[in-house]
């Protein structure tokens, strides 16, 4: 009996102290896991609701990119600042549409291109002058709308080792293909072997059923080597697929180094930066690539080894290779030859180069500018260039139908830059250029086996 | 009446004990009661009728002051989960910052649906700044910290703080309130370019300051690649840019390619105010073999590390390999590469890391066997991949007190035990019951070793019902080896 007594009251007391105690903790013992009642307030969060908003609709990007180089930063700040402006009231919708566009044109690098896009060509009197493509045609560029996009293959992979395995058994004829989302970092083998006649391909521009756009599956290289991504064999094919060298940037004080000799650092080549001489495709005779996003090489998105024939690049979209003294789109050593067409490029150094050397040519056609380059778009080398005493730039070049949309902003800056003279001929006729041609050197842009006519120069018609 | 309250007290007392012998957590409770209950039936019931009023008293407190549910006292852990979903979804937060890793995609559609919305009128202005909003949370990724910004601690009625808080002048992630802000002013070397910042380096003396012009990004890569493989900042330099003067986010150094290193410091070197950003904030989920890029080894004593932003790399943000070094008020976010992903990586020395917020890291901090960190009153915004600590070898000490993990983030794994652990005071916005045990407190295996030198008490748990654990003390005298 005394017990319960006792029980009774040290229950008293104990319910006493826990009323009082309030928060007090009341654990001591020490040896497992004991959540105990602490009386503590939660962390009030305020509720702020997003507004709902109701106009989802598929979106179709007119450029297909993984895009990512952009300025992120600037982007937050005039995102804050948008933000600001239409709560304090003074920003209109028509302001903050155009600021949008400047952001997203920021964060993409897109330059100049969504002010001009649906002004990329003219028709003066029946006859067409800058790029175009006709109804029902491919865009420049690829992409959406493109009518050659592959959704399978005879091998399909997702990883580097099924990558790496099925390169190595495809015959020709046969199709690797590359699932959409795949994020590829090949730096470990540095270099894929396409074998002659296998197409390489992924799907970028396909829109898939949840109405997302593939950007396509991106192959990528971190390697400090100047071996190229993809060493491709005669009569090959790349097609849909996205290829990265993590190399976007100029190097232009490691070039002002190597160039000018003005720092006290001894630069000994200017390859002992190796990623310069980086390369995303070696080409095969008779090549195509097609429909992909190559960027950030050094040396140059598609080389052209010496002597490589037939080589056609279309409907891709060429950007940020543009090392400082290299930095190519598409490059074209000793005798190579190729048709560039309906790309879009863009910070690049040259879009397109060449040595220039004897039996060099190219035509490019239905290309765009968009509105970045740190030199001259077009380029073929000439004699003083290579030092073997001659004045030979390239056997043939022919520029039509491409529009630049590039403001002069440096010396450097042309559509293309005549550093010699052809063995046959250069053409440039039926582009459009937004700069006023008296901006550019006449020496420049003709001599006496290149010609310039018809051209639209800064809104004028330029016989 | 005393007849039903035995029967009452004994019937508890059955189903208490046939709980505690059902949880094998609490197997020492279960034979001290088997034990008790066999020989002084009474007082157990005292002491059962002692609990049970003890908790009502209690939990009519806790209700009375918080208005929260109050939890089962008994420790079976049966809450409901703690569920949480960012509240806040139009009210901004401001981290000084320079390097963001939106996903491209999803920001570039969202801001073509905005354009298509104002241009078909399908917006008004509050659902346009609701709109905006949104595409700036995209760019930014802070997870949590739009709800708990500013509000990561509780303070109880005694005084106690649990979770980390803003101290003055010593702001969580820095800024503009961190308490020495560099403006334009003399320094010995005022440098723009990575010409001019290597020769200032090489030419610095103890005590000089080297400041980063506020808009300068000076990528490292080529001169490291051909001239400076093994740069070592030397003894004794402050290396220092405007982070938080007018709105900068601080000069920058940085890696555009993927290198293994940035730079070694040696001792007594101070980075103040400036941008630390690498080359990849990429995952590199399931694979193996990639180019791993690293920022700061830091090799000698009291070496600083404050108001800084430091990302972007795949391996490790600050390496400590040696000699002692103070990280504070920096915001330090996307290093997560696969297998490696530390934002501070201790392999050897001390760290004390503190005021810092982390985001998008796979571990923020990682200890390895030898080594010690003190990590002190910061916030992981809820977005770490692996775990906010993660003790990988048999560490020296490792004292982790008034921290704030948000969101469903394990803050804690213990891999091997280390021989100092105390873990005080912190929060963890979920209940103990949904994080990994064996993360927290060590797998079985390892248990006892990780007691040996464990204080681990007055934990909060659940940031929306906080309630207390501690799991042991092993300086209590009547800690149970």
């Amino acid at each position: 009996m005394k017990m319960y007594w006792i029980s009774v009251a040290a229950a008293a007391v104990f319910l006493a102290v826990g009323l009082l105690s309030g928060s007090a903790v009341f654990d001591h013992a020490k040896n497992e896991t004991k959540p105990l009642v602490s009386g503590l307030c939660g962390i009030s969060v305020e509720e702020h609701q997003a507004e709902a908003v109701d106009y989802k609709r598929n979106y179709v990007p007119s450029i297909v990119t993984v895009g990512g180089l952009g300025d992120a930063a600037t982007a937050e700040a005039r995102l804050s600042e948008m933000k600001q402006k239409v709560s304090d009231g003074t920003f209109s919708a028509e302001d903050v549409c155009k600021n949008l566009l400047g952001v997203f044109t920021e964060l993409g690098c897109f330059s100049a291109y969504y002010e001009y896009e649906g002004m990329l060509s003219q028709e003066i009197d029946g006859v067409i002058y800058g790029a175009y493509v006709a109804e029902g045609e491919d865009p420049i560029g690829g992409g959406v709308g493109y009518s050659d996009i592959f959704t399978t293959g005879d091998y399909v992979v997702s990883t580097l080792a099924e990558l790496v395995s099925a390169l190595e058994m495809a015959q020709s004829g046969e199709v690797v293909f590359i699932e959409g989302d795949a994020d590829i970092d090949v730096t470990s083998v540095a270099t894929l072997q396409l074998g002659e006649g296998v197409t390489l391909a992924s799907d970028r521009g396909h829109i898939r059923e949840d109405g997302s756009v593939s950007t396509g599956a991106r192959i990528w290289s971190a390697s400090m080597t100047t071996e190229p991504v993809i060493r491709a064999g005669d009569n090959s094919r790349v097609s849909g697929v996205v290829i990265d060298g993590r190399n976007p940037y100029q190097h232009r004080e490691h070039h002002k180094r190597y160039r000018d000799g003005d720092s006290s650092w001894a630069v000994t080549s200017y390859y002992g930066l190796m990623v310069t001489g980086k390369e995303g495709i070696t080409a095969g005779n008779g090549m195509r690539v097609d429909n992909c996003e190559i960027l950030g090489f050094g040396h140059g998105g598609v080389h052209l080894p010496v002597g490589i024939k037939d080589v056609r690049v279309d409907h891709c979209y060429i950007h940020h290779n543009q090392t400082h003294g290299l930095g190519y789109g598409v490059v074209h050593n000793h005798g190579s030859e190729s048709v560039i067409e309906y790309c879009l490029f863009n910070y690049n150094r040259h879009s397109i180069a060449g040595t220039g050397a004897p039996g060099t040519g190219y035509i490019a056609r239905y290309n765009v500018e968009m509105g970045t380059t740190m030199e001259h778009c077009f380029d073929m080398h000439g004699g003083s260039d290579r030092g073997d005493g001659t004045n030979i730039a390239g056997t043939y070049c022919e520029m039509y139908n491409n529009t630049f949309l590039f403001r002069k902003t440096d010396e450097y800056v042309y559509p293309y830059w005549l550093r010699g003279v052809p063995e046959d001929y250069q053409t440039f006729h039926h582009n459009i250029c937004v700069e006023r041609i008296t901006v550019f050197d006449p020496d420049r842009l003709s001599n006496e086996r290149a010609t310039l006519n018809d051209n639209i120069f800064g809104g004028e018609l330029i016989p | 009446m005393f007849r039903v309250l035995d029967r009452y007290f004994g019937n508890l007392l059955h189903l208490f004990s046939n709980s505690c012998i059902m949880k094998s957590v609490y197997k020492k409770h279960t034979i001290l009661f088997h034990g008790g209950y066999a020989m002084k039936k009474q007082v157990l019931i005292s002491c059962i009728a002692a609990v049970v009023c003890f908790s009502i008293g209690f939990g009519s407190m806790a209700l009375i002051k918080g208005g929260s549910k109050a939890p089962n006292a008994s420790g079976d852990n049966q809450k409901e989960d703690v569920v949480l979903e960012v509240l806040n979804q139009t009210e901004g937060v401001v981290v000084t910052a320079r390097c963001f890793y939106p996903d491209y995609a999803v920001l570039s559609e969202k801001m073509m649906q905005i354009r298509y919305g104002l241009e078909n009128g399908l917006l008004d202005d509050k659902a346009l700044v609701s709109e905006l909003e949104a595409a700036k949370r995209e760019l930014e990724q802070l997870g949590y910290h739009y709800d708990y910004a500013g509000k990561t601690s509780i303070t109880a009625d005694d005084g106690t703080v649990y979770g980390a808080m803003d101290r003055d002048g010593y702001p969580i992630a820095g800024g503009d309130d961190f308490y020495e802000i560099f403006g334009s002013a003399f320094y010995d070397y005022h440098v723009g370019t990575d010409d001019e910042f290597y020769q200032a380096v090489l030419n610095a003396k103890a005590g000089d300051m080297i400041y980063i012009s506020k808009n300068a990004v000076i990528d490292l890569s080529d001169l490291q690649i051909t001239n400076f493989p093994d740069l070592k900042i030397p003894e004794g330099i402050t290396i220092m840019s405007g982070r938080g003067d007018e709105g900068s986010a601080g000069g920058t150094l940085k890696l555009s390619l993927d290198l293994a290193k940035m730079f070694s410091v040696a001792s007594n070197v101070r980075f103040c105010g400036l941008v630390l950003e690498g080359p990849d904030a990429t995952t590199h989920d399931g694979v193996d073999h990639y180019a791993v890029s690293n920022g700061v080894e830091l090799t000698g004593n009291g070496i600083v590390i404050e108001n800084c932003e430091i990302a972007g790399f795949s391996g490790a943000g600050i390496t400590v390999s040696a000699g002692d070094a103070v990280i504070r008020n920096c915001y330090i976010h996307h290093i997560r590469g696969n297998n490696e992903g530390n934002a501070i990586n201790v392999t050897g020395g001390k760290a004390t890391i503190e005021g810092n917020l982390f985001s998008h890291c796979r571990n923020a901090v990682s200890v390895a066997e030898g080594a010690s960190a003190e990590i002190i009153n910061n916030v992981e915004v809820g977005t770490s991949l692996g775990a906010v600590v993660r003790v990988t070898g048999s560490a020296e000490s490792v004292v982790i007190k008034n921290n704030t993990v948000l969101g469903y983030t394990q803050p804690i794994v213990l891999d091997a035990a280390p021989k100092m652990y105390v873990v005080e005071n912190n929060i963890f916005s979920l209940n103990d019951a949904q994080y990994d045990e064996a993360g927290l407190y060590g797998a079985p295996e390892i248990r006892d070793a990780v007691k040996t030198g464990a204080v681990v008490k007055n934990n909060v748990f659940n940031i929306k019902e906080p309630y207390l654990v501690t799991w042991y003390d092993a300086s209590s005298a009547d800690a149970v080896s």
